[in-house]
C-alpha cells in the first residue's frame, strides 16, 4: 500500500487524516447562504404553483383575492421574507418595482406579437412602436388575458391618470383607478381595467377574457401590494427604464441591456447556456425567475441564453449494486 | 429558532464540509462549489424534512451524491482525474506535495464506487451505517469491499 509517499502502511485513522489534509487545500469559498436561501425560496415557490397549475383561473383568484397575499403559505410567522413574496396557490406576483400584484401562475411573461398580448400573459408596454406585418387579429387579442405594466417614465403609457377616481390606498399609498371596462360587442366578452401607484410611478391595466371576466379583473385589482423595502420586481424591459421590452429570440446586445438593467435594480445576474439547434450563440431564452417577479434585493435572476456548443452525451450509466460493486473490487486489483 | 435561522445555521457549519467532499469525490474545485450549492438548494427545499431526520449529515451526503452523480455525467465526469494521470514528481522534495500527489492518485486509481465509500466514510464521517444506506449498499457483508474500511476498501490492494 503505498498511499504515503513513504510507502507507509495506512489505517483507518491514517486515511481519514490523509484526507483531511488534502482537502484543506480546496479552497470552499464564502458561504453562499443568503443565495441559497433565496434560489431555495423560488424553487418552493415553484413547485407550489406547478402543484396547482391546472387549477381553474378565476376560480383561484376569486377565492384567493388579495387577502392571503400577506400570509406566508408556510404558516411561520418568523418567515417575514416568505410571507411578503407568497402569493395564493395558483397565483403568481408580478409588477415593477415595488408594486405588484398576484395573476394566475399558467400566465407566461412577455407573449407578445407586435407588442401586443397574443397569449394569458404579463408583459410591459413601453409605448414603443413597431412596423409590424404580422399583427394579431382583434378576435386574437381579445382570447388574451393579459396584465400590461408600464412606468412613469412613459407618462403611465396608456392610462389616462386625469380621468382616474382615487381608490382606497394600499400599504400606506395612494392609488388612483379606473372603471372596469366590460365590451359586449360580438367577440368573446372581456373586461380591463387600469390603475395606478403614482409614488412608484407604476401603472398596470389587466384585462380578463371570458364569461368570469369581471371577477377575474376584480381579484387582480385587489390583489395589489406593495412590498417592503428591500424588495424589488425583476425589470421586465431594457435599454432604460422602459426602452423596450425583452423578448424570447432576441439578440445577446439586448440581453446585456437587460442585463445592467437587472442589476441596477438591485439583483444579480446569472447566466445560463443552453444549445438550441441552429440559434446564434447568445440569443435570449428567458429567464429565472420570470421577468417581472419580485424578489429581496441582491437576489440572483438567471438568465437563459442559448449556446452554439453542444453538450456532451451522457456517460453510460454506472451500476452501483452489490454485485458489481464486487466485481468493480476484484477487477481493481 | 425560525426555519431560515436554523437551515443557515446548518449550512454554515457543513459548508466547507460539502464542498470538499464533492471535490474528494471527483469534481473540480469550481465545480465543487457550484455542486454544493445546489446540494444546500435542495436541501432548503426539502428542509422540514431534512430537520427532521436522524442524521442530517447523511441525509445531505445522499443529495450531495445524486447531485455528483448527475453532474458528472455531464461536467465533473470530464474533469475526472484519469485512472492512470502522469507521474509528476516530487516538488523540490515537498512532503506535503508529494502526499497531495499520492493521495489524488490513489483517488483517481479507486473504482467510482470505491470511491465514494472512501470520501462519505472517511471524509464526510458517515457511520458504516449511514455509508451504506447513503449509497444503497450492504454493510460489512465479508464478502465485497465494504465501508467496513481501508481494510476492504482500500487496504489490501495497491492505491
Amino acid at each position: 500500500l503505498t498511499i504515503s509517499p513513504t510507502g507507509a502502511v495506512v489505517n483507518d485513522d491514517d486515511v481519514t487524516r490523509l484526507l483531511d489534509r488534502r482537502a484543506e487545500r480546496v479552497p470552499a469559498g464564502v458561504i453562499p447562504v443568503d443565495a441559497v436561501v433565496s434560489e431555495g425560496r423560488a424553487r418552493i415557490r415553484r413547485n407550489r404553483f406547478a402543484a396547482v397549475a391546472g387549477a381553474a383561473l378565476l376560480a383561484v383568484l376569486a377565492v384567493a383575492g388579495g387577502s392571503a397575499i400577506h400570509q406566508g403559505a408556510t404558516g411561520d410567522p418568523n418567515s417575514v421574507a416568505d410571507s411578503v413574496l407568497d402569493a395564493p396557490d395558483g397565483t403568481r406576483l408580478a409588477g415593477m418595482g415595488r408594486a405588484v400584484v398576484a395573476v394566475p401562475s399558467s400566465w407566461s411573461t412577455g407573449e407578445t406579437r407586435c407588442l401586443k398580448p397574443v397569449g394569458d400573459t404579463v408583459y410591459v408596454e413601453t409605448g414603443a412602436m413597431t412596423d409590424c406585418s404580422d399583427e394579431p387579429s382583434a378576435r386574437e387579442l381579445r382570447r388574451a388575458s393579459s396584465l400590461a405594466v408600464t412606468g412613469n417614465d412613459f407618462n403611465y403609457g396608456f392610462v389616462g391618470m386625469a380621468g382616474m377616481a382615487r381608490a382606497e390606498g394600499v400599504d400606506g399609498v395612494d392609488v388612483r383607478e379606473s372603471d372596469v371596462a366590460c365590451t359586449t360587442d360580438g367577440l368573446p366578452p372581456a373586461c380591463s381595467q387600469e390603475f395606478v401607484v403614482p409614488s412608484e410611478q407604476v401603472a398596470f391595466r389587466v384585462t380578463v377574457s371570458g364569461a368570469d371576466a369581471e371577477a377575474g379583473v376584480a381579484a387582480i385589482r385587489e390583489s395589489l401590494q406593495i412590498l417592503p423595502e428591500g424588495y424589488t420586481a425583476v425589470p421586465m424591459s431594457y435599454g432604460g427604464q422602459l426602452a423596450g421590452e425583452a423578448w424570447e429570440g432576441m439578440p445577446l446586445e439586448y440581453v446585456e441591456e437587460l442585463a445592467v438593467a437587472i442589476e441596477e435594480a438591485g439583483l444579480r445576474v446569472g447566466v445560463a447556456e443552453e444549445y438550441r439547434a441552429g440559434m446564434l450563440a447568445g440569443t435570449y431564452l428567458g429567464s429565472d425567475p420570470p421577468l417581472g417577479t419580485p424578489l429581496e434585493l441582491g437576489a440572483t435572476v438567471t438568465l437563459s441564453v442559448s449556446t452554439d456548443r453542444q453538450a456532451q452525451p451522457p456517460a453510460e450509466s454506472r451500476l452501483t449494486v452489490p454485485s458489481v460493486f464486487a466485481h468493480d473490487a476484484d477487477s481493481a486489483e | 429558532m425560525s426555519k431560515d435561522d436554523d437551515f443557515a445555521r446548518y449550512m454554515t457549519a457543513r459548508w466547507h464540509t460539502v464542498v470538499r467532499s464533492a471535490y474528494l469525490l471527483g469534481c473540480a474545485e469550481h465545480e465543487a462549489e457550484d455542486l454544493a450549492q445546489a446540494t444546500f438548494i435542495r436541501c432548503y427545499t426539502k428542509w422540514d424534512r431534512v430537520s427532521r431526520t436522524d442524521n442530517r449529515d447523511a441525509y445531505v451526503a445522499r443529495m450531495l451524491l445524486n447531485g455528483f452523480r448527475e453532474s458528472r455525467r455531464r461536467r465533473c465526469g470530464q474533469e475526472r482525474p484519469t485512472e492512470t494521470p502522469p507521474e509528476t514528481g516530487v516538488d523540490d522534495g515537498a512532503a506535503a506535495h508529494a502526499e497531495t500527489d499520492a493521495l489524488d492518485r490513489a483517488l483517481a486509481r479507486l473504482t467510482p464506487a470505491l470511491r465514494e465509500v472512501v470520501v462519505l466514510r472517511y471524509y464526510t464521517r458517515l457511520s458504516e451505517r449511514d455509508t451504506a444506506e447513503t449509497l444503497r449498499i450492504a454493510p460489512d457483508t465479508g464478502q465485497e469491499p465494504t465501508v467496513t474500511g481501508p481494510g476492504a476498501a482500500v487496504h489490501g490492494r495497491r492505491l
